[in-house]
């Protein structure tokens, strides 16, 4: 009877451990993965965040179509831009030959799907946004630096990341929509329609003016420089972003041009950016150096750089390479037409000029002209190039400045900027009396960023912000039609893709019924 | 008496189990003859039989090598697009300097003397096989004393895990190119290279080899 | 074992030739100058110069093995059972195959009068040879577009071996070991009230290790890998019931209440890397970073470790009554928690409840005794769920080391670790709940004819509600998509099961014939954003599948195609340019011998973007199977077939031999053309566009968006036929056996099919064949029973 009973208590014991185990069976989290509930909970996380942010803008910026060749940012902003003759490779020739009725920037070229497609610009929005929700509620105690300075620098480089993002959107598409706030609930969001370019552009200048005030001039640590925002990467940014609001209100409002004057005079009065000497150019290329406002990271000293594949490689030939494919052909008329022979910057930027093939002409200045940036080890024995992707330099804010005030009229500074760059480069003072007329004033300042930042992803920008896209004589006799300009044929398509699913969306006049 | 009915039993299992066990196979590898390298023909005689020397053909006879060509050695054929190509190029001079774009520069306009050098020199005393070269360039003499190098490359291939061996020739200028080519070597002093894509035939008087269609006649 | 239905090809200097003319035939004379490859025309390469039977090469009729041994006993209070069996199957394709030890223990217990305990062991280890398999997701045979590759590759020694996993120096071991132990405890608390517990443990374990040369590889590098990954399932069940008969006997009732408590488990630790050590080295000591196989092809991890695990608790009633046996009831009611869902929606409940009715027992059914013996109309309605595959679907997840991009594989950013949230599929939905089917159905169940004649009938309505499906996200919300209750299915449908006994009981010859019919009807009732159509991509095949409602699911969604254009005149052409129909947005203008696809938007040019329509139903109307014993004294033979009727497949593998041919004409096996039904000249009426080897006019025809490779899927398989013989009594005195029986089994004998894939029913859930699962074999096997 005792066992029995003994067995009874027992088995009634067993009945009852569910009740008691209840909570650890039923309330289990994952380990293998971090989970919005346990991140930004310290300083570590948030750090982590934000390099989770500048990954995300890197994947952005090398965006890939079908080819493998992963270089977006120098997709839009120099092979439309007649800097190159030829580039032979199937997909992006469409961009710098034509097609399809276009003698050149033919967007909806075969296999561009992906290049017309904005989503992975949104994602760095979405993490900005997360990370301006979450990190004001990291506890000070959690931050093993000083907590206030350092929670704004997070916030800072969230506000200029968010306003990036935006800002890239707004000079390849227009109108997008407009996210500005943490949503917590995405599954079941909603499509939104598209926002007018002006509006986006009026949020990426309200962001970088916040941005400014908390992001600090230098970075604690050295190895930061230039890969993390900065106060004067904000400016840097915020300069570029009026000029193209001037752009867009049709030079209307002179206040966007005095503010952007104001915002680079920021950077020049902190000291802390000068132009390297021309025998360093690269040392500017291979980044965080002196010159550097903002640069995205693609460093050999992390193995964060581009191995077979990437702009750098897909245009670097023998010697610097041990490659056998000469995809690029850059445009030798444009280039003999605008450097003087003295300048420096022909025999820093390019070698092989005088080559009878124009495949064997190469741009050489991320490599160094004796190919200082290029390393050679077990994973790349070919070779892979040692160099950031430079956004924003000292010489290019100049230059702007120079833009800036060339569009108002002011001679005496715009070549007081010119010549300080041009000085660098070995290249003749231009004198106050040549450039009495402001058009040719304009075209010089033009030219002189052609001279200074060519296949830096800059050229296609400055085309279609100062309107000389149509004007052959800048090009090398290459030509843009005036229609397809004036009916905002600068702009690019949506993707199809993104009308899936999606009855908000309206494609760019432009190519309505053009895109397959 | 059990037992015999036990092994008739299993007699007839056995029976059956044979029987669905040698079910038809349909015959599924036709042909399956192995490649042969030698053939009965002479070297002449069998790139007569194949449309793609009819052009070569018509040269030799012109420059009336036939024997030569019959002889020992290794012959090493362009193909009838090597010389289009060739005369092709020839075309494009003859009209830049007569400034006559109706002029064309056809296989009647060779010079016989000149064929026959052009010709010899695919020509070559000793036989050229597989067995005797390596991935190192070896180095002959064609019949008019060119310097022609030969060598095994493997090409990477999936299916073959240690790679194709391909065969190539090289026109030698200024010295076999050294291997791996500095950078800064002159375009003007690099070796012609085309990869063989016949190798081998082994005609009743000597080894056959034919170039890629890629090569230009006479080297251009 | 048989080989499998071999492909006719041609093979040695014959393909050669073969290949050499079409192509000569085909291609332009400027085609030729380029387009011809050396695997050609290097006749004498000795790389080249081969003749291999692939098909020979890699099958084989294989012998397949299985002893067992049993040893049981009890007394009057223990009983027990302990057996061994080993298995050996050799695989069909050579160097494939699956050897298994297993050995198992049962025991029973009896305590006291009122306790008794049964416990149950089993460990088995399995050993699964794979072939040549090297990396997860290599082919156990390579093949091309689909296709045996040419004969005309002359495979070194070493490269033989190493295909059937005979290279010697190769490691490939790839063992299960499992371990399942249960106990259970029966407490007879009165005579009616029972108590019963059970507790089970399951763990099984993976090991996969491999080594493969460096000189294997043009460039030396050896590869190494070791992995082991662990399922573990631990589950408790308790119940209590209790029976009873009320009101003189004849009310019966009977209540059973339960729980049962279960975690799954699923660990993993493991390191690939290829090396370039030495080739005697052949596990992994140290390893390059540049090297190191993070994820295989499929996403599966390779190098790391992993932990998942997931809990569930349930409780549950139910409560049946019957009156006289003749009217009954029953009740359940079950409640479910998951830890795999959200705290607000772990719940889930399930009622049922079903009524029978035993007709022929009531006093109005005497008169039909004669001919019925049982019939009895049931009915039933209950709701049942299912979990989703995902272990933490309710969290938001965050992946580490996101700092690769293309062209690096680097997982920092400027040295940082980046962080970012899983965009892919990592939101997730607070609400996630069970995956709830409402089932109701009707049946008929009837013995007739002094039990000649049983029939079981059905009709059922089962819907699966707030099914889990993958919806897309806005782009502008950062993430792709989200793993959802989305799609509400109903499948309704009948089935039959018919059993038969033909002759009387008392003849010596019998048979009984079986046929089991099932007729399902399936339909989308609601979809997620108002009911709007969801167009599904399967990107690993290249196919379109479109989810409407009010119809079936996964129908296919592609171009639809009426043929080939015979002649030039039959193309249609634009009234307002005069310009012929194009395809491939303006790309391909139309000619004879290209695909009739149909323009569905009226703008003169087809392609998939824009003209898309349903264009088949892959969901069966009719399953079954067909089953028929045969004795004649101690001789019985059984027959059983399956059949499926009503479906279209999609010959996805006709898809990629077309391409093949297209693109890689000379790298893979020489197939006869003329045996492909496919345009030649002017007038042909045929099924498949023409097919060009290099064809500079290559549009992608061939792939698979159109309607041209849709077929009947149906099929009828013999699929198992026994026939054995049981020894006398004589023969048993004689050798003091208890029971000797021999028999002989063939499964998969024939197979009858409408459509021209290799294997009809070995297609996937979505109709698709792409050729690419292992082959059916035809399966001989012969065998002794015998007990002492």
């Amino acid at each position: 009877m005792t066992l029995s009973k003994n067995i009874l208590v027992a088995a009634i014991g067993l009945m009852f451990i569910p009740f008691t185990a209840c909570k650890k069976l039923l309330d289990q989290a994952p380990i293998n993965s971090a989970y919005a509930e346990v991140f930004w909970k310290n300083q570590q996380d948030a750090e982590q965040g934000a390099a989770g942010a500048y990954a995300l803008v890197r994947k952005a910026l090398t965006s890939n179509t079908e080819y493998n060749q992963n270089m977006s940012h120098f997709a839009y902003g120099s092979l439309a831009a007649f800097e190159f003759q030829d580039y032979d490779q199937y997909d992006v020739a469409s961009l710098v030959k034509g097609g399809d009725g276009f003698n050149s920037a033919d967007f909806i070229g075969s296999y561009l799907e992906k290049y017309q497609d904005w989503t992975p610009y949104y994602k760095v929005i979405t993490q900005a946004n997360i990370m301006l929700h979450f990190i004001p509620q990291i506890p000070d105690g959690q931050f093993t630096s000083a907590p206030a300075p350092t929670r704004n620098r997070y916030l800072g480089e969230a506000h200029f990341l968010r306003a990036f993002a935006y800002f890239y959107m707004v000079r390849l598409w227009g109108d997008v929509p407009l996210i500005m706030s943490y949503d917590p609930d995405p599954a079941h969001a909603q499509n939104i329609p598209r926002v007018s370019e002006k509006i986006v552009l009026d949020s990426v200048i309200n962001d970088l003016k916040a941005a400014v005030t908390l992001l600090p001039w230098d970075l604690a640590s050295v190895n930061d420089k230039a890969v993390r925002a900065t106060k004067g990467a904000a400016y840097g940014l915020l300069a570029h972003a009026y000029m193209w609001r001037n752009f867009l209100n049709k030079g209307a409002n002179t206040a966007d041009l005095t503010n952007a004057i104001a915002a680079i005079d920021a950077v020049e009065q902190s000291g802390k950016y000068i132009l390297l000497p021309a025998t360093d150019y690269h040392k500017v290329f291979h980044g965080k150096s002196a010159e550097g406002v903002f640069e995205i990271n693609m460093q050999a000293q992390y193995s964060e750089q581009q191995i077979g594949m990437g702009f750098y490689y897909s245009t670097l030939k023998r010697p610097y390479l041990d490659k056998e494919s000469k995809l690029d052909a850059p445009n030798q008329d444009l280039i003999n037409s605008i450097y003087e022979e003295e300048d420096l910057r022909l025999k820093y930027f390019f070698s092989s000029l005088d080559a009878s093939n124009q495949f064997d002409v190469t741009i050489c200045k991320f490599a160094g002209l004796n190919g200082e940036n290029i390393v050679r080890n077990q994973q790349s024995a070919e070779g892979s190039v040692d160099a950031n992707m430079i956004i924003m330099r000292y010489a290019d804010l100049l230059l702007l400045r120079a833009e800036a005030y060339a569009d108002l009229g002011n001679t005496g500074a715009a070549l007081k900027d010119l010549n300080f760059v041009r000085a660098r480069a070995n290249a003749s003072t231009l004198l106050a009396e040549d450039y009495g007329d402001k058009k040719v004033l304009q075209e010089e300042v033009l030219l002189e960023r052609t001279r200074e930042l060519y296949a830096e992803g800059q050229r296609w920008y400055d085309l279609v912000r100062t309107g000389f896209l149509t004007n052959p004589d800048l090009n090398g006799f290459l030509t843009f039609p005036q229609d397809r300009y004036d009916a905002e044929g600068w702009k690019w398509p949506v993707a199809r893709a993104l009308f899936t699913s999606n009855n908000v969306l309206t494609q760019n006049k432009f190519w309505l019924g053009k895109v397959r | 008496m059990q037992f015999k009915k036990f092994f008739i039993h299993t007699g007839w299992m056995g029976l059956l189990a044979i029987v669905l066990l040698a079910s038809c196979r349909k015959e599924h590898y036709l042909g399956g003859s192995p490649t042969n390298a030698h053939t009965d023909l002479s070297t002449y005689d069998y790139l007569k039989a194949n449309p793609l020397f009819d052009t070569l053909i018509l040269l030799i006879d012109k420059a009336g090598l036939k024997e030569m060509v019959n002889g020992q050695g290794t012959f090493v054929a362009p193909t009838d697009y090597s010389i289009k190509r060739f005369l092709n190029t020839r075309t494009t001079e003859l009209q830049k300097q007569t400034n006559n774009e109706n002029i064309k520069y056809t296989i009647d306009s060779l010079k016989v003397p000149e064929l026959r050098d052009s010709l010899m020199t695919y020509l070559f005393d000793a036989g050229i096989q597989r067995a005797g070269l390596s991935t190192e360039t070896t180095v002959f003499k064609s019949k008019v004393n060119e310097q022609f190098g030969f060598k095994i490359i493997y090409a990477q291939d999936d299916v073959i895990s240690a790679g194709v061996p391909l065969m190539y020739m090289s026109k030698i200028i200024n010295g076999v190119d050294p291997s791996p080519l500095p950078s800064d070597f002159p375009d003007t002093d690099k070796d012609k290279e085309y990869v063989l894509q016949t190798t081998g035939i082994l005609t009743k008087n000597g080894v056959l080899h034919v170039l890629s269609n890629a090569h230009t006649f006479y080297w251009k | 074992m048989e080989v499998p239905k071999f492909e006719t090809v041609i093979g040695g200097a014959e393909e050669r030739q073969f290949k050499l003319n079409y192509l000569k035939q085909k291609l332009t004379f400027d085609q030729q100058e380029t387009k011809i490859p050396l695997l050609l025309t290097d006749s004498l390469n000795p790389a080249y110069s081969g003749n291999m039977d692939w098909q020979d090469f890699f099958f084989r009729n294989g012998v397949v093995q299985n002893y067992d041994l049993s040893v049981s006993g009890a007394t009057e209070n223990i009983n027990y059972r302990v057996s061994g069996n080993y298995y050996d199957e050799d695989g069909t394709i050579k160097g494939t195959g699956y050897k298994r030890y297993t050995t198992s223990a049962a025991l029973g217990l009896k305590m006291s009068q009122r306790v008794n305990v049964n416990s149950l062991f089993r460990l088995s280890r399995g050993d699964r040879s794979r072939g040549r398999g090297q990396f997860p997701g290599e082919d156990v045979i390579p093949l091309t577009n689909g296709q045996y590759l040419s004969s005309l590759y002359n495979l070194s020694e070493r490269d033989k071996q190493n295909l059937v996993g005979d290279y010697p120096g190769s490691r490939d071991k790839n063992i299960n070991d499992d371990i399942t132990a249960s106990i259970t405890l029966n407490y007879d608390i009165t005579p009616q009230l029972r108590f019963a517990s059970t507790g089970s443990v399951q763990s099984s374990v993976n090991s996969r290790d491999i080594f493969r040369p460096g000189a294997l590889s043009l460039l030396g590098l050896a590869y190494a890998q070791s992995s082991r990954s662990r399922y573990e399932n631990l589950n408790l069940d308790n119940t209590l019931s209790y029976y009873t008969s009320l009101f003189n006997k004849q009310h019966h009732v009977n209540v059973l209440l339960g729980n049962t408590i279960n975690n799954v488990k699923n660990e993993f630790t493991g390191i690939g890397s290829g090396s370039q050590g030495n080739d005697n080295l052949r596990v992994v000591q140290g390893y390059n970073k540049d090297y190191l196989l993070y994820r295989d092809a499929y996403g599966n991890l390779v190098s790391g470790s992993d932990y998942q695990s997931a809990g569930m608790l349930s409780f549950f009633a139910r409560v049946n009554y019957d009156y006289k046996e003749k009217y009954l009831l029953s009740f359940a009611y079950r409640a479910d928690a998951s830890s795999r869902f959200g705290r607000d929606s772990r719940w889930g409940y399930f009622p049922s409840a079903s009524a029978g009715w035993n007709i022929s027992d009531e006093p109005f059914m005497q008169p039909f005794k004669k001919w019925i013996d049982l019939l009895k109309i049931r009915g039933s309605f209950g709701i049942t769920g299912s979990l989703p595959n995902g272990y933490y679907l309710p969290f938001n997840t965050y992946n580490t080391n996101q700092g690769g991009y293309g062209g690096s594989s680097g997982v920092t950013y400027n040295g940082v670790n980046a962080v970012t949230p899983n965009f892919r599929d990592g939101v997730a939905q607070a609400g996630l709940t069970w995956e709830q089917a409402k089932q109701s159905n009707i049946g008929i169940d009837a013995t007739l004819f002094n039990g000649r004649l049983n029939i079981i009938f059905d009709a059922f309505n089962r819907g699966t509600s707030r099914k889990l499906f993958d919806l897309i996200l806005p782009a502008t919300t950062g993430y792709d998509k989200v793993n959802t209750n989305a799609v509400d299915i109903r499948n309704t449908g009948l089935e039959f099961n018919i059993q038969g006994r033909v002759m009387s009981p008392s003849s010596k010859f019998q048979w009984n014939p079986g046929l089991i019919l099932s007729f399902v009807k399936n339909q989308i009732v609601s979809l997620p954003d108002g009911g709007r159509d969801i167009i599904v991509s399967d990107d690993n095949l290249g196919m379109t599948y479109i989810l409407s409602k009010g119809r079936a699911i996964n129908e296919f969604y592609m171009m639809k195609s009426l043929g080939v254009y015979a002649s030039e005149k039959d193309i249609p052409f634009n009234p307002y340019t005069g310009e012929k129909l194009t395809y491939w947005n303006g790309n391909h203008t139309v000619q004879a011998g290209d695909f009739i696809w149909v323009d569905q938007n009226g703008d003169y040019d087809v392609w998939d973007w824009n003209d898309k329509v349903r264009t088949g139903n892959p969901n069966p109307f009719c399953t079954g199977g067909l089953s028929n014993n045969f004795t004649y004294g101690r001789w019985s033979l059984q027959v059983y077939s399956t059949f499926t009727l009503g479906r279209d497949i999609y010959n996805k593998y006709m898809s990629d031999r077309l391409i093949g041919m297209v693109n890689n004409y000379a790298t893979i096996a020489a197939i006869d053309p003329n045996s492909i039904d496919s345009w030649r000249k002017e007038g042909d009426h045929t099924k498949y566009a023409e097919v060009i080897p290099y064809s500079n006019k290559y549009y992608y025809q061939f792939l698979p968006f159109s309607s041209a490779f849709v077929e009947n899927g149906s099929w009828f398989r013999i699929k198992y036929l026994n026939l054995s013989y049981m020894m006398g009594p004589k023969f048993l005195e004689r050798t003091k056996l208890s029971k000797v029986q021999f028999y002989g089994v063939i499964d998969n004998v024939a197979m009858f099919q409408k459509s021209s894939v290799p294997d009809a029913e070995a297609v996937d859930e979505r109709g698709t064949y792409n050729g690419a699962g292992y082959p059916l074999p035809r399966k001989f096997t012969l065998g002794v029973n015998v007990g002492f």
